[in-house]
């Protein structure tokens, strides 16, 4: 099994996607089944996730080396080749998406009532597409796994999105497909010097200042529409408000760590040099991230709309611990800068789709996600405003949840690169709180606003089996976070080692 | 204070009183006879480790004398009688002379009001930080991301390839007498540029 397992994780849910699509929709959501298709759903992601806690108990902390890899050729005529393995950067967020998408499914459960089978499908042939893409060693084959991410995202969003999802759905296309098109150009220089797309020929290969840096421009606008970093992150925040619940959970949760992914995985490995040249402007824009949309996460009415923002400005925290790097003799400090990035890519994955799934619950009950239609929410869902105040809390970056371990280690690495980083990179302790906390003490505190808030009926059973999970998530990663980060050390040394070193 | 609300107050019922005294008895205990292991003593081993030469607690501890020393040397510092001050002015201003906090107020209105406002440390964060946070984040919102970054960057790329494009396609006319021009008159051009400048 575990020589397979990396197939497996990628292959199974598609195979269940498939199978779903097959079984074909039922217009009664509530018919017999519908239902079973749910079951099949469910099933089949719990099943992946199962297999992929093989890749937890089955990793060897000790080596930086790849593992599970599994290695077949695909297109002789151009040396492609079916190449997986995972490394300590990778496992993490393959566990992330195995973990994220039950918690998807179950939270869509009767929610959505058009075409469920399809809706299931989507998600489950996107988790497949997703562990590839964190899995793929073969440039090409990463590329396709890269691209193919979007057509079930476009789906979720086009489909079962909301009034403006046509809109949203082609700024979100046509952003990111942009994007990767360089990369696909950066790919393809790539092949014509070292001949494979074997991703450790290209960190291998010699490469020359002047085509290291076009080649960390094509990746950078690749990554940093994905991530997203300021000044190409508008296209997040109307993919999320017009998402449904699920795709927002998944778009937050896992697709936007492809973005930070991208860089630890291609960029700094691949063209330490040029990443290292451009390592400047990367801090200063992951720094504006944090502060720029700090402040326009503070105003926005829509709470979905907030908490994209509020997106944006933690994945700052993620490109600026990988790049501060170079701004330190290596050492303690850099491995810290990117582990903290690492730490933060997880937490993030679990808060921010803990705080969608949270909107989704008011989203279900009374149809706005407009913070101002809300307000005393406490009163009448005691239980909800629980978990919705300790995700609060933890986006925010209380200690003793996730999101304050990341934060911290980058905080703390990017102090030694340079005080004024950290300055700028704490206001977010700051910004953090006040439009998270601001928005909880609306949405959630004060008298009943209205009928619709006085109506409300707490949190059902499914709804509370979700939260319940992501609420251990989140208190499991911030008391204890050395798994994680055990997992993750050796694999990061190696890392920074690599882009300390010139290529030329 | 109106009549309403001091006709609820009342002191506290005995359920309350007693916790309180029983509390109150062994904290007092407690800090008199551990006071001197936690900070001074082993209370903790090795479980905090302060920096050799940094270690303010142990400098302060060459001057400890015990608990005795500490409760009679504190008569002697002027922290604890501008303590006593305090209440004593509480008590004089609102029990013993209560028609005087009117009269120091319309004597020292700024006075008055800089104390009733806590020094205007409120309106400070309140009318300052925060007002102008969400100022910041309105000029963000709608002027960075709205209006320069999709408006002019975004949708203005968009615009502008639509403007040329609307001005380009008047060359595309169909007609085929215009391209026959068009071709007369480059033709010309290069004859003439063949026959006067080489």
């Amino acid at each position: 099994m575990s020589d397979y397992l990396l197939s497996t994780l990628i292959w199974l849910p598609i195979a269940g996607g498939v199978v779903l699509l097959a079984m074909g929709d039922d217009n009664d959501a509530a018919s017999a089944r519908a239902n079973a298709m749910r079951w099949v759903a469910l099933a089949v992601s719990v099943l992946t996730f199962i297999f992929s806690i093989g890749l937890y108990t089955g990793f060897d902390t000790t080596t930086a080396a790849m593992q599970f890899v599994e290695r077949a050729p695909w297109v002789d005529a151009i040396d492609v080749w079916y190449y997986l393995g995972v490394d300590g950067l990778s496992a993490p967020l393959i566990i992330l998406t195995t973990f994220i998408t039950p918690l998807v499914v179950i939270a869509g459960w009767d929610v959505i009532r058009t075409r469920p089978a399809q809706y299931f499908a989507a998600f489950l042939i996107l988790e497949g597409l997703m562990n590839g893409v964190f899995s793929a060693l073969d440039g090409l084959l990463f590329y396709v796994f890269w691209e193919a991410m979007l057509v079930p995202m476009f789906l979720i969003i086009g489909v079962w999105g909301g009034a403006r999802r046509v809109y949203a759905t082609l700024k979100f296309f046509l952003y990111t497909f942009l994007g990767s098109v360089l990369m696909l150009v950066a790919f393809i220089y790539l092949y014509r010097v070292t001949g494979s797309f074997d991703l450790f020929g290209w960190m291998d290969a010699p490469l020359g200042l002047g085509a290291q840096k076009l080649i960390f421009i094509a990746f950078l606008l690749a990554f940093a529409v994905k991530v997203p970093m300021w000044p190409v992150h508008t296209w997040l925040p109307d993919a999320h408000v017009e998402a449904p619940t699920g795709g927002s959970v998944i778009l937050a949760a896992i697709m936007l760590k492809m973005g930070g992914y991208g860089f630890v995985r291609l960029s700094l490995p691949i063209v330490p040099d040029g990443s290292n040249y451009f390592a400047g402007m990367m801090i200063a824009l992951s720094l504006i991230a944090v502060v720029y949309i700090g402040f326009v996460a503070l105003m926005q009415k829509d709470m979905k709309k907030l908490i994209a923002y509020s997106s944006i400005a933690h994945m700052g925290f993620v490109t600026l611990g990988f790049f501060i790097v170079w701004h330190m003799a290596g050492g303690s400090g850099a491995v810290l800068g990117v582990q903290g990035g690492m730490v933060q890519m997880v937490s993030h994955g679990l808060i921010s789709g803990a705080m969608f799934l949270c909107v989704g619950v008011l989203y279900d009950r009374v149809h706005s996600r407009q913070i101002a239609d809300y307000g005393g929410v406490a009163n009448t869902m005691p239980v909800f405003a629980a978990f919705m105040v300790l995700f609060s809390m933890a986006n925010a970056g209380l200690p003793g949840t996730s999101g304050f371990v990341g934060e911290f280690m980058v905080i703390v690495a990017s102090f030694k690169a340079n005080p004024w980083f950290a300055f700028f990179a704490a206001t977010t302790l700051i910004l953090g709180a006040a439009y998270t906390l601001w928005m909880v003490k609306r949405v959630i505190y004060g008298e009943v606003a209205n009928e619709n808030v006085a109506a409300l009926q707490d949190l059902n059973r499914r709804e509370f089996i979700v939260l319940g999970i992501l609420a251990i998530a989140v208190l499991l990663v911030g008391l204890w976070p050395a798994p994680l980060v055990d997992m993750m050390n050796v694999t990061i040394e190696h890392l920074v080692e690599q882009a300390g070193q010139t290529k030329f | 204070m109106d009549r309403e609300t001091r006709s609820h107050l009342h002191e506290t019922p005995w359920v309350v009183t007693l916790p309180l005294v029983m509390l109150a008895i062994p904290s007092l205990l407690i800090g008199w006879f551990t006071v001197e292991p936690v900070l001074f003593g082993g209370f903790f081993g090795d479980s905090i480790v302060v920096d050799q030469g940094r270690d303010v607690l142990a400098r302060m501890g060459e001057h400890w004398h015990g608990p005795m020393a500490l409760f009679l040397h504190a008569w002697q510092t002027p922290v604890f009688w501008l303590a006593i001050a305090g209440l004593v002015t509480a008590w004089f201003l609102y029990l013993k002379r209560p028609d005087l906090p009117a009269a120091v107020r319309e004597k020292a209105d700024g006075l008055y009001n800089l104390l009733d406002r806590k020094y205007y440390f409120d309106d400070l964060y309140i009318k300052g930080f925060a007002a102008w946070g969400r100022n910041i984040g309105t000029f963000l919102w709608k002027r960075g991301d709205q209006f320069f970054i999709d408006g002019v960057l975004v949708n203005g790329t968009a615009n502008s390839v639509g403007k040329l494009a609307g001005v380009m396609r008047h060359l595309q006319s169909g007609y085929l007498y215009t391209y026959a021009f068009a071709m007369i008159i480059g033709l010309t051009m290069f004859l003439g540029w063949l026959i006067w400048f080489r």
